[in-house]
């Protein structure tokens, strides 16, 4: 726990030597801010029109109609920033060669992986905090449902989570970070437009198919929507891409 | 044994055990999602749980006997398929007998001709040999059709009384009946239209008679053939525009229903006072869960008689709002006065709909009436108000006597709209866009500063 705490703090230390982690939030607040900015002036420009004739407009909801398209393009922004940030972890360590002498103190492989990991897993979660400003404002100018909203966050924080144990198994591959950027990208990717290949039907081949999709999981979280499965999902996939990462690291060992 | 044999050793071992433990975690995780898959446990957090299905339905998908297959034509281009698609899902895992499958109707041609669909966004029901079309993917038309086919063949027809100027069921023009004509259909009634003057009589094959909008009052012998049918068991829907039909008027008084010889005037009007807008309804089973507004166009208050006819019971099932008043002095040259006179006008709130239920001899078949204000609230345009069509539709399943069509009113999302000022507007772009990402930079540049001159 303690050796896990002491490469946690210089992991997550590391994230601001550089301007990297400051550069990284602002273009994140940016693009989202300018997302949020549009969403909200189509949101706003339509409640107008509802105002002019509120029984033959269809009603306009804050969940569906500016809270569940924000969340979906944040979830792309994050298919390409996260390789971004997992991109160096330990494609850096074994380029400069300090991943040998990393690998030769007396700690756990699984220690070094977590430590990563739970270091840009928190970097992330200091990204989302920044885009509370949005449900703050919201919340400010009207009532926006509160379940939606905390099922949107816990979607992104999930998803968010598979993509940075994705970005460290591509990361513990090669020693070149944009190789470890693009596989990660390309992992990342793959889950997402898994289902769009899956044929129509139900078949055995439909449903798994379906079922891989990241998409799957995390548009119900951001309806509001909360499924025991889509948890789960979440969960299997970081655990299964944290366990590759291990059995990479391990490989070095009896590879020689 | 040479090193690099030992070496080679060393990486046929760790090769194997890496494999064989990757496979195993990856069967371990596999086994996980079944369970999962299997046993999800689902949590709506939307503030009026649209998301989920009603009691009525859970119920009914729970006591189904017999396998329901949908096969649901949609392309994932198709608007609706995720409504349809998230409906689909809930049903079948409320009730292990409920199963659906998503067939592509332009790859999948001869499933498609096999259950006649020539329109994309079709679902198909089927149970047995029986099935049914559903065309708007709404829990309230899904559930109809479970129920439809799982229920008695039993098709109830409504005849609609024709030539007297009343709204016309084929029209599609703003004022026609022609929408409400195919939302009953859909829901497994039969429309017909009626002309009494040439049958005399009211056919038996019509459960339900509707009169919506007569312009001119009916004759003497018409009038006889109503009373005759209700008084036989028979149901009537009764639209009633101001200053019509006193003939008719006059009978229904007998069932213990006045429609008033005024013009209801709410100065709280849709586009003027002369559309009141209705958001009260009195406990009955027709509004139960009701929760819209329902827009009517010049109507006429309905009123209990008082006292009540013998066996008889009222409910008056909607209200307009207090502000309103019924203007009574009417006549052909009268310009209405759009000011309440405290002596001649009542004052609101003012019952615009009512039913009641009229027991024959005390033993025999029961009568069941509903008298409303207006038709035109139910007309092509003004049906497009989502309460109107549902307040319309729960009257009809109420003398149907189809309580389990009634109690599923449609879930829509909370409605939100948004007026923001000028500042807030700007706010919502320079916080997150310009002033926060300054402030962050700004505050990493100044570190990285620092650390650097500081060494």
């Amino acid at each position: 726990m303690k050796t896990w705490w002491t490469l946690f703090k210089r992991e997550f230390a590391s994230f601001f030597v550089s301007p990297v982690a400051y550069v990284v939030l602002a273009i994140f607040l940016i693009i989202t801010g300018i997302l949020f900015y549009s969403n909200l002036l189509w949101y706003y420009q339509n409640s107008f029109g509802m105002f002019q004739d509120p029984y033959m407009i269809r009603s306009m909801n804050l969940t569906d109609d500016l809270i569940r398209p924000l969340f979906a393009n944040i979830s792309v922004i994050l298919m390409f920033m996260i390789p971004a940030l997992t991109m160096r972890l330990f494609a850096e360590e074994k380029r400069s060669g300090t991943i040998e002498l990393l690998l030769s103190y007396p700690v756990r492989d699984s220690e070094v992986i977590l430590g990563k990991f739970s270091a840009t897993l928190t970097f992330f979660v200091v990204i989302l905090l920044l885009t509370l400003v949005f449900p703050v404002f919201l919340y400010a100018v009207s009532e926006p449902e509160t379940g939606p909203m905390i099922t949107a966050y816990l979607g992104c924080f999930l998803m968010g989570a598979s993509f940075i144990a994705v970005g460290t198994f591509a990361s513990s591959t090669t020693e070149n970070q944009i190789i470890a950027a693009l596989l990660a990208f390309g992992l990342n990717l793959t889950f997402w437009i898994v289902g769009w290949i899956s044929p129509p039907g139900t078949g055995t081949m439909s449903t798994v198919l379906q079922y891989l999709s990241i998409i799957e999981h995390y548009d119900p979280l951001t309806q509001g929507i909360l499924n025991s499965k889509d948890i789960i999902y979440f969960l299997s996939v970081t655990v299964l891409f944290l366990f590759l990462t291990n059995r990479v690291l391990l490989s070095k060992k009896w590879r020689g | 044994m040479t090193a690099g044999n030992t070496r080679n050793q060393n990486r046929t071992t760790g090769g194997i055990l890496t494999g064989t433990s990757t496979l195993i975690v990856i069967a371990i995780l596999v086994f996980i999602q079944l369970i999962a898959e299997n046993h999800n446990h689902r949590f709506d957090l939307t503030k009026n749980k649209r998301h989920s299905l009603s009691d009525q339905t859970l119920k009914i998908l729970e006591n189904l006997d017999d396998t329901v297959q949908a096969f649901s034509f949609y392309r994932e281009s198709d608007p609706d398929y995720e409504t349809m698609r998230d409906l689909l899902i809930q049903y079948s895992e409320a009730g292990p007998k409920f199963k659906y499958v998503f067939v592509d109707p332009d790859s999948d041609i001869l499933t498609a001709r096999r259950y006649g669909v020539t329109s994309y966004s079709t679902t198909v029901l089927t149970c047995g040999s029986r099935e049914r079309k559903v065309m708007i993917p709404s829990e309230k038309e899904i559930t109809n059709a479970v129920l439809k086919l799982t229920g008695g063949d039993e098709k109830k027809t409504i005849c609609f009384l024709n030539l007297h100027g009343e709204l016309d069921l084929e029209s599609i023009e703003a004022r026609g009946l022609n929408n409400l004509k195919l939302t009953l259909e859909n829901l497994n009634y039969s429309v017909q239209s009626l002309n009494l003057l040439q049958t005399k009589a009211i056919p038996p094959e019509c459960s339900i008679l509707s009169v919506a909008g007569p312009q001119n009052d009916l004759d003497p012998i018409e009038l006889d053939a109503i009373r005759n049918f209700l008084d036989q068991g028979g149901e009537g829907l009764f639209l009633l525009d101001p200053k019509t039909v006193p003939g008719l008027v006059g009978l229904l008084s007998d069932y213990g229903l006045k429609a008033g010889d005024d013009l209801i005037i709410d100065p709280n009007g849709y586009q003027n006072m002369l559309q009141p807008i209705v958001e009260s309804y009195p406990v009955h089973e027709i509004t139960e869960n009701f929760s819209f507004g329902t827009l009517f166009q010049i109507a006429r208050s309905v009123n209990p008689v008082d006292p009540p006819p013998p066996a008889t019971t009222i409910d008056v099932i909607a209200n307009t709002h207090e502000d309103s008043w019924a203007h009574r002095n009417l006549s052909e040259s009268d310009e209405i006065r759009m000011e309440f006179d405290p002596e001649t006008d009542t004052k609101g709130p003012i019952p615009i709909a009512a039913v009641s239920i009229k027991m024959s001899d005390g033993s025999g078949p029961e009568t069941r009436i509903a008298v409303f204000g207006d038709a035109d609230f139910v007309n092509n345009n003004l049906s497009q108000s989502v309460g109107n069509t549902a307040l319309i539709l729960n009257t009809i399943h109420w003398l149907a006597d189809e309580k389990d069509l009634i109690a599923i009113p449609p879930k829509e999302p909370i409605s939100q709209p948004m007026q923001l000022s000028a500042g807030q507007l700007a706010s919502a772009f320079w916080i997150p866009v310009v002033i926060i990402p300054l402030i962050i930079l700004g505050f990493g540049g100044s570190r990285i500063y620092h650390r650097r001159k500081h060494g």
